[in-house]
């Protein structure tokens, strides 16, 4: 679960990302965060995987306030989520296989287990067998795909989508979208930012509509209408 | 350590070597730095040393020369030596008849020739020299004071000393040395954690896309900044091995060489051991403490930063 007690960030140049915004996620939700460029929805995410920090108020994510988390601490957190973000964020000299196992020796797995969970999530997003394919061999859809893959790789609880289909075209979109429902049908919490109403109108999920940093609407299991 | 730690550790120092061949150039700068300011250290102590026990033998060198006044009877001079010999500063009195002086200076004017001997011994009807006392003091300090003490005393002739003018320059001298040394090493350290730093912050910002990703899965404080301090121990140790190994097989060989003496029969070389081992002990000590230094200031401008 994740809660926002009266959460507001303000950047140092001024700019208001969040204003008091009250907001709780139940696991296993599928949520759309939607809104104009600026309005807060990037903000809301980085909060929640502590890219940035609360100017004020709390967030809980699975009972822990992480906004207490200092810097030693706060691994503990990002192996709970999975992030994906619209430009892939692949290691370009790394291959397909080699970017999903990197992720699992950072949190110091052992090669063994590193092996078997880099498999599993290679395999789910489909891509079985371009393992050994370098990023640039690969369409914008496989690179999302392999980016899903990394952030599945370590089996978290909540997976965090900054427009991950902002750079693709609408069939690699709709594969994008097919694997992150599936995941939600897996139980994992899904929170995804996105400027693409048409993938909203598809799916029957909760959207959250942020202006000028604030909540606008909050469409909990029924169709978005604009 | 168990085996996660061990494959964790053997990553660390792959990455490590890795780090220093992609940025090769820099590396080879910090590494030369640190040769260059570890031999200079060793050279500063293998000086210092060997200085400090130079004036150690010195000072333990340094003696007054006196001679006895003419007309002085045999219990003045004996109540003489009592005298010198009762004072605290003074740490031993040697007396030697004029006979004794005349046979010395004799024998070192003609070389141990007989014939020369003969002709020099005939040239005087009298011993024309006093009888002398060579008063060794307790430490070179007392020199002056005791010169004094020696000089106000009726049955002193002459005194003289020659050793505390040469032993205050080349103290001074010395000195001087140890000091522009320290300077210089210092400044040289300094800037051989700064250019450590360079290099590991080089790699840092080179590798930062991989950094910042591996923080966004989780990666531990830890495990993203011990590679790079392990490479900044790597540069050490590599920069501090040239400067051991020329200390340890060097000096031996230097002391070999010159027998243990330097110049003179009375300045003789400290013995190579255990200096050299003392020596390459610190050397080490400092060049991991040098590349540590470097690296957790690299890592935590770089890692630690919000």
């Amino acid at each position: 679960m994740i809660e926002f007690t009266n959460v507001t960030k303000k950047y140092p140049n001024g700019v208001i990302g969040l204003r008091n915004v009250n907001l709780k996620i139940e696991q296993g939700e599928f949520v759309f965060v939607i809104g104009l460029s600026g309005a807060g929805k990037s903000s809301s995410l980085k909060l929640i995987t502590r890219q940035e920090g609360v100017t004020s108020g709390e967030i809980i994510v699975d009972g822990i306030n992480i906004t207490k988390l200092n810097r030693f601490t706060l691994h503990k957190l990002r192996r709970r989520i999975g992030v994906i973000y619209q430009d892939f964020k692949l290691l370009p000299k790394l291959t397909v296989y080699q970017n999903v196992a990197f992720a699992l020796e950072a949190i110091g797995l052992p090669t063994r287990e590193v092996r078997k969970k880099a498999m599993y999530a290679i395999s789910l997003v489909g891509l079985g067998e371009k393992i050994l394919a370098y990023p640039n061999q690969l369409s914008g859809g496989e690179q999302q795909r392999v980016s899903i893959a990394r952030a599945i790789a370590n089996n978290p609880d909540i997976i965090i989508a900054d427009e991950p289909t902002g750079n693709l075209d609408p069939e690699n979109s709709r594969q994008i979208m097919s694997i992150l429902r599936k995941l939600n049908q897996d139980g994992k919490t899904i929170i995804m930012a996105t400027h693409n109403y048409n993938l909203i109108f598809e799916k029957d999920c909760r959207v959250i509509k942020i202006d000028q940093g604030k909540i606008d609407r909050d469409e909990v299991k029924g169709y978005y209408e604009s | 350590m168990n085996l996660n730690g061990q494959r964790q550790l053997i990553r660390c120092i792959r990455d490590g070597f890795k780090n220093i061949w992609n940025h090769l150039f820099m590396s080879i700068s910090s590494i030369l730095t640190l040769t260059i300011t570890l031999s200079l250290c060793a050279l500063f102590v293998l000086f210092a040393e060997n200085t400090s026990s130079l004036t150690r033998q010195i000072e333990n060198e340094v003696q007054i020369f006196a001679e006895i006044s003419e007309e002085v009877t045999e219990e003045e001079i004996e109540a003489t030596i009592v005298q010198i010999r009762s004072m605290n500063i003074v740490d031993d009195v040697i007396f030697r008849t004029n006979d004794e002086e005349f046979i010395d200076v004799v024998e070192r004017m003609t070389g141990g020739d007989p014939e020369l001997e003969q002709v020099l011994r005939s040239s005087t009807d009298e011993n024309p020299l006093a009888h002398t006392l060579t008063i060794a003091a307790v430490s070179a300090e007392v020199i002056p004071t005791l010169y004094e003490e020696l000089d106000n005393m009726n049955t002193i002739g002459f005194v003289d000393f020659g050793g505390d003018s040469t032993l205050e320059s080349l103290m001074d001298v010395t000195s001087t040395i140890r000091t522009v040394m320290i300077i210089i090493v210092g400044i040289l350290l300094v800037l051989a954690v700064f250019l450590i730093q360079n290099t590991i912050r080089i790699t840092i910002y080179s590798r930062q896309e991989e950094l910042k990703i591996m923080q966004l899965v989780g990666a531990s404080i830890p495990h993203v900044t011990i590679p790079f301090l392990i490479e900044g121990i790597i540069i050490g140790v590599i920069g501090a091995a040239i400067p051991i190994v020329v200390t340890l097989l060097g000096y031996p060989l230097i002391y070999d060489g010159s027998g243990g003496i330097l110049v003179l029969e009375m300045f003789q070389l400290t013995n190579p051991e255990p200096l050299i081992f003392q020596i390459g002990f610190v050397l080490g000590l400092i060049s991991i403490a040098v590349s540590i230094i470097g690296s957790l200031f690299a890592v935590s401008r770089y890692v630690f930063k919000k």
